[in-house]
């Protein structure tokens, strides 16, 4: 039984089959009318498939009837198409008795006839009836503004457009129709549509709910869906107990169910006439924005793009009341007369007032609007101005950030409403912050006679405290302005401050006031690579961990070695090697740094710095300055060693190898 | 003039006359242009404008402006949002081919041996009414679960960068489409006179030093007028280059001369008809008047402290994400229709732990605080916010697997993005995988299902915003896209 359904199914495919060679069949007759023997052997193979095809179409067919629900209206078309295949049969009989050309065309023709219109009896039942109508003008509802009747006017008018193709009075899929309401009562072979005592589960809605490849899905995937909203509708409708009789008044109807219909409704029956062009130039040229809520309405939204609104300006949007949906005067100063008005903006759902000069008394005249949303941040609104705004039954959602409210009074009308209100972000929901330690603009710590320092201020209300002596900065400490003199060595210690913050950490840096600039050198030892710019030795600027950024001289296995003369009036006792490691780079500290004299008695070691070295892989790159105390001595010239390691360290991944040193200043002080 | 310009003329006039009468391009056109531009039909000025079979938008919008906050590299949804406690059980297990069933790797780990399955080091909980589950790097996004929808089951078709987030953006994922700002400047208009209707800022995340770069076709026009074109706001002095005027050049004497080119322009495009002359006539105006609203935009500085707080301490440094989200909400405030952040670095291939902890660090308070912060204005009712990457990435470390250290590859097959605001349904978990985090089990939600959903919200059919251009009518969604009406409130 189930496979001859299955192939009873497979007679709306097969019959095109003889349908289309016994056209094309007629076709090549038609072609041979003046030349009667041109296509004869190909007319009898035509009649012939046509006639084979034709049998087992009718056949499937009749599979069909007899597993599906068809009304007693299958029958035309059962017995019109055997007749059909009988005729054809009778043509092919007539091809072989060579009758003559008019008999076999005329009798070709008739069959022809027979044939339009036995198909045209099956696509009616599979398509419909109204499947060639012309298409008319759509039913026009007529609404009436106050009151409406959800199935006359709605669902029947959904169920009509999108379902009753299938399940109407002449087709009944699965024994459902739809198209009246006795119909939708009584339910199909699979049980009722409608589900009384449990709506929810109605199997109207179970099967337009199921997922789109389902096999029940309605309706199903080749068809037109409904739109969420028609969906939404019918929804509704069955969970309130799908009423035909019921007329509702519009007060009585829920809002969200408000919203369905008017999107549903075409915008020509919505409520509100569309605002005139006239009036409309004239609110445009008051510096107002409008926009169009939707194209299913005649609402429209609006700005007010000035700082301050003018009595004339708000009556020409007075004007245009019962079309503005929503309204945003966002920080514009409003006259106290404009409050009043407002009460007759009778569809105004979304009221922007922040930063505005509204007070509790114009809260009044919001009473019996729709409003569903409230702004009013950053107001003077006070409690009481909020009890009165809480009578608005309509009202979802009001904004009280920075109003004169109080936390206590806060809790209680929080406590004593069911509508979401925003107070703003509650105090503890960041962690204290810990301000960024301060940055210095240069990196520049050399100097000769003093160097002026700042610092980058991020932000205006920064406070940066600084101290120049050892001591960590407080509160109390001196208050870094536009700059700062530094005109010792010494230790910069800086911290910021932000009200409301946790203080930063603290930057310390070291300034060395240089004694004297070394300009004539000569550089014994030569430099590898491309780390040969020795002028940088003596430019009072250091460089960075990058042994690549140009301040920094390298040698490859040898030590550097440079001389200079002594400065006229010594008046220094350190001489300061800036140098750096780095793993990767192969770069190790010096080994040692030796300073020479040279004097009568010629070259003489005058201090010497042993370095300890690094006994294990390290992986920061860092910078370091070694300090080597010195006397001043009555010398001519200065010669320093810095002592490369030579070979990298058996624990080096490439021990053995030769070692860096890199150097990028040296200097007195 | 010669017979045949004139009439190759008129033609061009016709069509351009066409489109700004009839055509939704000529709407939001005439819009930018003119906001005064459809009061001056006759009849009914409103009505006239809901006559265009095209006109915008198609029904109530619940959104009207948004705020793409887009997480550049593919953050690790397995680490941050998607809790798979399977994959901790099966910490090292090869990944089994019935799980991955042949499908395509990138060319970074199709090489390797094996693909050891590995959950996340960091801890997960749930948070809110809503029990969402969130890992322990972002406890402030934890705070804010209520008012996020999470989609755990996003997927994309591109496995690579920049043809993913080119996807995401212009719904190809081969470049020349416009961005998705462009389209809804397109079709939405502009809501605001003196400010571009699509803006974009970018900030670079402290997970991955070397991030990703990118292209700044990601926010271009492609064949939409340049008007439509997202405009990159910049860190520091100069937020829009070349917008002041040069030295010795005052505000006055640039009107005049603005003013005579205009009319050299008029008198050009009155000869030529072309559009693109109006096109750069009005830019020339819009860049005027950002002379003056950009600055005054773009100053944090009278911020109350209380809200560079509630952004976390990189608020202060300008061209941080924090700092960018902290604009966001002032362009927002300035009716500007889409605003985009990229925050780049979320490439972890490798050193997965160290990294996505900082990159996470970066955009965790920022975000809940710019969620709440738009909340509180009363914003977030028609804005809506949204959070997450081009991609997802693998259940299986890439390089080897040690105690506490893995890497994640690209993983297009499903990964976790959130939104918030206009008309999202809050506190909300959709879409699910299977119990590896590899495939998706439950509503899947492809990249134009995503687009589809989004346009929805802003009262758009996708498939009925459509330009026409070498004899195609282009879409977003290009002839995909499902609405997924579940995630909407």
């Amino acid at each position: 039984m189930e496979w001859l359904h299955f192939v009873g199914k497979l007679h709306p495919v097969i019959i095109h089959l003889p349908i289309g060679i016994f056209l094309f069949t007629y076709w090549l007759v038609l072609l041979s009318i003046k030349n009667p023997s041109k296509y004869t052997h190909t007319i009898g193979w035509g009649l012939q498939s046509s006639f084979y095809t034709a049998i087992v179409a009718s056949i499937l067919g009749y599979l069909r009837y007899l597993t599906e629900d068809y009304t007693a209206e299958v029958l035309n078309h059962m017995w019109m198409a055997i007749t059909t295949t009988v005729f054809i049969g009778l043509l092919w009989f007539l091809y072989f008795k060579k009758v003559s050309n008019r008999l076999f065309n005329g009798s070709f023709t008739l069959v022809v006839i027979c044939l339009t219109i036995s198909s045209h009896l099956g696509a009616q039942l599979t398509h419909g009836k109204g499947y060639l109508k012309l298409p008319k003008k759509p039913t026009t509802v007529s609404i009436k503004k106050d009151s409406i009747n959800l199935y006359t006017q709605v669902i029947h008018s959904i169920l009509d457009k999108k379902c009753v193709s299938c399940h109407g009075n002449e087709k009944q899929e699965g024994g459902l129709i739809l198209s009246s309401v006795e119909g939708i009562l009584k339910g199909g072979e699979s049980g009722l549509a409608i589900d009384f005592k449990n709506p929810n589960d109605s199997r109207l809605l179970y099967h337009l709910e199921l997922p789109m490849d389902h096999d029940l899905r309605m309706p199903p995937k080749s068809r037109t869906q409904l739109t969420p909203i028609e969906l939404e509708l019918i929804k509704n409708w069955v969970l309130d107990g799908a009423k035909f009789e019921q007329t509702m008044a519009y007060q009585q109807i829920d809002r969200s169910q408000l919203e369905l219909l008017e999107e549903f409704f075409p915008p020509e029956l919505n409520p509100v006439s569309p605002p005139s062009h006239k009036d409309l130039e004239k609110i445009l040229a008051h510096d107002f924005r409008v926009d169009q809520y939707s194209m299913n309405h005649h609402y429209v939204v609006v700005r007010y793009l000035g700082d301050s609104l003018s009595m004339d300006a708000f009556d020409a949007l007075y004007k245009i009341r019962k079309n503005v949906i929503e309204l945003n005067l966002n920080s514009v100063i409003i006259p106290p007369s404009a409050f009043e008005k407002f009460r007759n903006f009778k569809n105004l759902k979304k009221l922007h007032l922040n930063h505005t000069n509204i007070e509790d008394q114009d809260l009044a005249s919001l009473d019996a609007l729709p409003l569903q949303l409230v702004s009013l941040t950053n107001t003077r609104i006070t409690q009481e101005g909020i009890h009165q705004l809480l009578k608005n039954q309509s009202l979802e959602k009001l904004f009280l950030w920075k109003t004169s409210i109080t936390d206590e009074e806060k809790s209680n009308i929080q406590n004593n409403s069911v509508i979401d209100i925003d107070f703003g972000v509650a105090a503890d929901f960041a962690e204290k912050q810990q301000v960024e330690r301060p940055q210095m603009v240069s990196q520049q710590t050399l100097f000769v006679d003093s160097l002026a320092v700042s610092f980058l201020r991020p932000i205006e209300s920064v406070d940066i405290k600084y101290t120049l002596h050892g001591q960590t900065p407080d509160s109390l400490s001196a208050s870094y302005q536009d700059s700062l003199w530094i005109k010792e060595s010494g230790t910069l210690k800086a911290k910021s401050f932000i009200l409301g913050w946790l203080p930063s950490q603290t930057t310390e840096i070291d300034f060395r006031k240089v004694a004297h600039t070394i300009t004539q050198y000569q550089l014994q030892s030569s430099p590898s690579g491309t780390y040969t710019n020795h002028s940088n030795l003596f430019d009072l600027e250091l460089g960075s961990t990058s042994f690549t950024d140009g301040y920094w001289v390298g040698h490859h296995g040898d030590d550097l070695i440079v001389v200079f003369d002594a400065p006229e009036y010594p008046q220094f006792s350190h001489v300061s090697v800036s140098s750096m490691r780095s793993y990767g780079g192969w770069i190790m500290l010096p080994k040692s740094i030796k300073v020479y004299g040279l004097s009568r008695d010629g070259w003489q070691l005058l201090s010497e710095l042993e370095i300890p070295q690094a006994s294990e892989k390290f992986s920061q790159t860092q910078k370091e300055q070694f300090d080597i105390p010195i006397k001043p001595q009555d010398v001519e010239q200065y010669r320093i060693v810095v002592e490369n390691l030579g070979v990298l360290p058996p624990w080096h991944d490439h021990a053995g190898e030769s070692s860096w040193v890199f150097v990028d200043e040296i200097y007195l002080w | 003039m010669d017979p045949l310009t004139r009439y190759f003329q008129n033609n061009n006039r016709r069509e351009f006359l066409k489109k700004m009468g009839f055509g939704i391009g000529g709407l939001a056109l005439g819009y930018l242009l003119d906001p005064f531009g459809f009061g001056k039909n006759n009849g009914s000025s409103l009505t006239k404008l809901q006559k265009g079979s095209l006109a915008l938008p198609h029904f109530a919008p619940k959104a009207k402006r948004l705020i793409y906050l887009f997480q550049s590299g593919g953050p690790s949804q397995l680490d941050l949002f998607d809790y798979k406690p399977k994959l901790n059980e099966n910490r090292g297990m090869d990944l089994p081919e019935s799980v991955r069933m042949g499908q395509r790797l990138t060319g970074m780990t199709s090489g390797q041996a094996t693909f050891p399955l590995t959950g996340s080091v960091y801890d997960f909980a749930q948070y809110g009414e809503s029990r969402a589950w969130l890992s322990e790097l972002l406890p402030y996004i934890g705070k804010i679960a209520d008012e996020l929808c999470f989609v755990k089951s996003m997927h994309t078709e591109a496995i690579n960068h920049d043809p993913a987030i080119t996807f995401f953006q212009t719904g190809s994922q081969l470049p020349g489409r416009p961005s998705f700002g462009s389209w809804m400047s397109y079709g939405l208009g502009s809501l605001n006179d003196n400010l571009p209707s699509f803006i974009v800022m970018l900030s670079k995340g402290t997970g991955r030093e070397v991030a990703q770069p990118l292209y700044s076709r990601l926010w271009g026009n492609g064949f939409l007028s340049s008007l439509h074109q997202g405009v990159q706001f910049r860190a520091g002095k100069d937020p829009v280059l070349y917008l002041n005027n040069p030295e010795g050049v005052s505000r006055l004497e640039r009107r005049k001369m603005l003013d005579y080119l205009a009319q050299i322009n008029q008198h050009h495009e009155e000869n030529f008809g072309d559009q693109q002359i109006l096109d750069r006539m009005a830019q020339y105006e819009m860049a005027y008047r950002m002379q003056t609203s950009v600055p005054e935009v773009m100053d944090i500085e009278n911020e109350p402290d209380a809200i560079l707080q509630m952004y976390g301490p990189d608020s202060l440094k300008p061209g941080t994400y924090a700092a960018n989200c902290i604009l966001a909400r002032r362009l927002i405030e300035k009716d500007v229709r889409f605003v985009q952040l990229y925050h780049v670095g979320w490439d972890q291939h490798a050193n997965l732990p160290a990294e996505v902890k900082r990159q996470a660090k970066d955009v965790d308070q920022p975000t809940a605080a710019l969620i709440l912060d738009l909340k509180q204005r009363g914003l977030l009712e028609d804005t809506l916010v949204i959070w997450g990457g081009e991609f997802g990435r693998t259940n299986y470390s890439q390089g080897i697997l040690t105690d506490d250290d893995y890497g994640r590859d690209h993983h297009p097959r499903c990964f976790t993005i959130f939104m918030a605001g206009g008309g999202i349904q809050p506190g909300m978990t959709y879409g699910q995988t299977d119990e590896l985090g590899y495939n998706i089990v439950q509503d899947p939600m492809h990249v134009h299902d995503l687009q589809a959903t989004i346009l929805h919200l802003f009262g758009i059919d996708h498939e009925q915003m459509t330009y026409k251009y070498q004899g195609r009518r282009f879409r977003l969604t290009d002839v995909h896209g499902h609405v997924h009406h579940q995630i909407l409130a």
